[in-house]
């Protein structure tokens, strides 16, 4: 049987439609599909960042708070007023106690402190130190 | 060839289409479940503002004078509370609804607050937002904050500026005022600094307020403001101010103030002025409080002016004037008009230059100030800083009051008088910055307060270095200046009350009558007592200046008698705490106790030992 050219052509013709047809929505479909979720997995991430700095903020502001506290407490104001609430006699270092001492250790001359030592010493170098029984 | 042509005309607009229609359909669905989409009145401007720099001192990081704190303010909106968001809230939970009573119980709690009175703000629903607290406990917010406890009660996130010495320094550092601007002190100087740069955020929000974080415009984060270091000592600021606090008392002085500067570099390590003010509560300071009288007040400084006298004479005609060069005390002296007088003297009938600066001896000051004229003592007064700001980092200083001869005629009664420190006018730090270049071998340095700025990202943008102001006098005289000053804090001296064991100091007394405004002449028994040494005198480490002011008559208002133990209450701390070596050990006994202690001990109640 001799086919009939002309309707298959426009078979064929419409066939080829329907098929580009239908590849134009599953394009669609599918990019609008990963423009959702690319979307949406964007926005979850940002969403996270904006948690994270808010969190990172209130941290901040959390250590800023407590350091504040603590650097408050040790003014020589404080400080001093603290020594006589627990009735402790603590003083600064007197000049003959202190030793300043240079970067290779050994002691700065003319100091009040190796003065005194030398003089405990009876004029020696090296300070002459009580023993405990003493 | 021709499959291929066929093939990229069909995809081509495909693929075109797609796209648009992605769009369009992404936009469709979007707009359902986003309404900042379709609706662009969501979109919003936040400036975020930067975090206000600190202040520390000399110690760094670690030792904090100034910082920004983060508080939450609290405050009532008995309206809210009325309509029961919290049962609202506390619905949403499934919990029973608290009653009003026990909210405003919590709140009183947390807070402490008087109940009675709380509750009486609660009726009041005119009066939105009352003001209820300011807090940084993060205890009391996670109480006031927890719905389920708590409503009516807003919450706003502040930064308070936290002054953490109190009202110690407060001149220096000065306050904000309710605009968070500096208004005084370091805060107005470096406002600019200090207050850093605001962030700024475009954005949108759905429509519950929360912020669409992909929808973000612009972000710019806020640049925090830069932080200052100081040279100020806190443990040498503290003794000072005890000491002039503690000299008010003792003298019945009505104010008073004090530098302590290092003789090499001119970095000052404490200066106070008292009264002083809290810098929390600026606003409620009069403005007698308020003035910082180290750099903002003039003064005639009466007999401290005396030594730059003396460095004029010698340092001009070192062959005329030296320190055991004799003069006659005879105030009657035909060659000079209307010498001042020594009320109470009697004196040999000549004196060394050395001895009318140890007993403080105004004929003869007078005869050389007048000798000299008054241009030379014009000359060196300028050398000296006086007439003119210091630089000091510091708004309000003051430039004093020194006449110009070359532009303005002294009164012929003035060219004693202005050697003498009357006539002329200072300001503390002047004096101080001169005494400083007597201390540095002549060379003036120009005072600072600030050693360093950090910006908010870590970089010094500025670090001081000593600078140079000018040679006021040679070595040699500054020298030889000193040597006689030592006299002044020995039992012959005005000032024996400022000897330290173990220290030589050259200083010198001044006690300066108060001028009546307008220049009437001087209020009678009315003076202002000052001392300024240099410690130790051999190898100089500080400049101590303290003054105090009487209003009244006071039985101790000599400059020997009160401002030279508030001086040594000073140096004996400033010694200690920045490890000044004696240039008279020998002086010190082993064992003995050291004054500082008897002073510390003094303060702390506690009977020496």
């Amino acid at each position: 049987m001799r086919k009939n050219r002309k309707i298959t052509r426009k078979m064929n013709v419409m066939t080829r439609t329907a098929a580009r047809f239908g590849a134009i929505i599953g394009v669609l479909f599918v990019m609008v599909i990963i423009n959702l979720l690319a979307s949406s997995s964007c926005q979850q991430i940002m969403k996270s960042i904006g948690e994270k700095e808010k969190k990172l903020a209130s941290l901040d502001d959390a250590l800023n708070r407590e350091e504040t506290r603590w650097e408050a407490m040790k003014t020589p104001e404080k400080i001093d007023s603290a020594l006589l609430r627990h009735g402790l006699a603590m003083r600064p270092p007197r000049g003959d106690q202190t030793v300043y001492m240079k970067a290779d250790g050994k002691p700065y001359v003319g100091q009040s402190s190796m003065m005194a030592a030398a003089r405990r010493s009876g004029g020696g170098k090296t300070a002459r130190y009580r023993s405990a029984s003493r | 060839m021709a499959m291929r042509g066929e093939s990229v005309r069909f995809w081509f607009p495909v693929l075109v289409l797609s796209a648009l229609a992605a769009y369009a359909g992404q936009k469709l669905v979007r707009s359902h479940v986003d309404p900042s989409v379709s609706a662009p009145n969501y979109v919003f401007d936040l400036e975020i503002s930067a975090r206000r720099g600190s202040i520390f001192s000399a110690y760094g990081k670690g030792y904090p004078l100034v910082k920004s704190v983060p508080y939450w303010e609290y405050r009532l909106d008995p309206v809210a509370l009325s309509n029961a968001v919290a049962a609202k809230a506390v619905r949403r939970k499934r919990e029973p609804p608290r009653p009003k009573n026990a909210i405003l119980k919590t709140v009183s709690d947390a807070l402490k607050l008087d109940y009675s009175k709380l509750k009486a703000m609660a009726e009041n629903t005119k009066n939105r937002y009352q003001y209820l607290a300011l807090s940084s406990d993060p205890d009391v917010h996670r109480i006031v904050a927890d719905s389920t406890l708590v409503a009516g009660v807003a919450i706003e996130d502040r930064q308070v500026r936290q002054y953490l010495h109190g009202r110690s320094l407060s001149h220096v550092l000065g306050s904000l005022n309710a605009e968070m601007v500096g208004s005084a002190g370091l805060e107005l100087k470096y406002n600019k600094m200090l207050s850093g740069t605001p962030g700024t955020v475009r954005g949108m929000r759905d429509a519950y307020r929360h912020e669409l974080y992909d929808k973000r415009i612009i972000s710019i984060p806020p640049k925090p403001g830069a932080d200052i270091y100081l040279t100020i000592e806190p443990n040498v600021q503290f003794e000072a101010e005890n000491a002039v606090k503690w000299g008010l008392g003792e003298y019945g002085a009505a104010s008073g103030w004090a530098i302590v500067m290092d003789a090499e570099t001119g970095a000052v390590y404490a200066m106070v002025s008292m009264p002083d003010f809290d810098p929390a509560d600026y606003g409620k300071a009069s403005d007698e409080r308020k003035m910082n009288r180290a750099v903002a007040f003039n003064y005639e400084p009466g007999s401290v002016m005396k030594v730059i006298t003396a460095a004029a004479a010698m340092d001009s005609n070192p062959k005329k004037y030296g320190p055991m060069t004799h003069f006659n005390t005879n105030r009657q002296d035909p060659n000079y008009y209307k010498l001042p007088g020594d009320y109470g003297h009697v004196w040999e009938p000549t004196m060394t230059l050395t001895d009318a600066i140890v007993h403080s001896c105004n004929i003869v000051i007078g005869k050389v100030s007048y000798d000299l004229g008054p241009y030379t003592v014009f000359k060196y007064m300028q050398r000296f800083g006086f007439g003119e700001k210091t630089g000091i980092e510091l708004p309000g200083e003051q430039y004093g009051i020194l006449k110009n001869p070359h532009k303005q005629m002294w009164d012929k009664a003035s060219w004693s008088r202005a050697g003498i420190g009357q006539f002329v006018a200072v300001t503390a730090i002047q004096l101080a910055s001169a005494y400083q270049a007597i201390a540095n071998n002549g060379m003036r340095m120009k005072p600072y307060l600030v050693d360093r700025i950090v910006d908010g990202d870590g970089t010094e943008i500025l670090k001081r270095k000593p600078e140079p102001a000018g040679r006021a006098i040679s070595a040699e005289t500054a020298r030889k200046l000193r040597q006689m000053m030592t006299g002044v804090a020995t039992p012959s001296g005005t000032a024996r009350r400022a000897a330290i064991k173990g220290y030589s100091i050259a200083g010198k007394t001044g006690t300066a009558q108060k001028a009546i405004p307008g220049g009437r002449g001087y209020y009678p028994g009315l003076y202002r007592a000052s001392f300024c040494g240099i410690v130790p005198a051999t190898d100089p480490k500080l400049v101590i200046l303290s003054t105090l002011d009487f209003e009244q008559r006071a039985k101790f208002h000599q400059g020997g008698n009160s401002a030279g133990p508030v001086f040594k209450r000073i140096a004996l701390a400033a010694i200690r705490y920045l490890g000044v070596q004696p240039d008279k050990p020998e002086e010190l006994e082993d064992g003995a106790e050291d004054e500082f202690d008897k002073i510390l001990d003094e303060r702390q109640g506690r009977a020496s030992h």
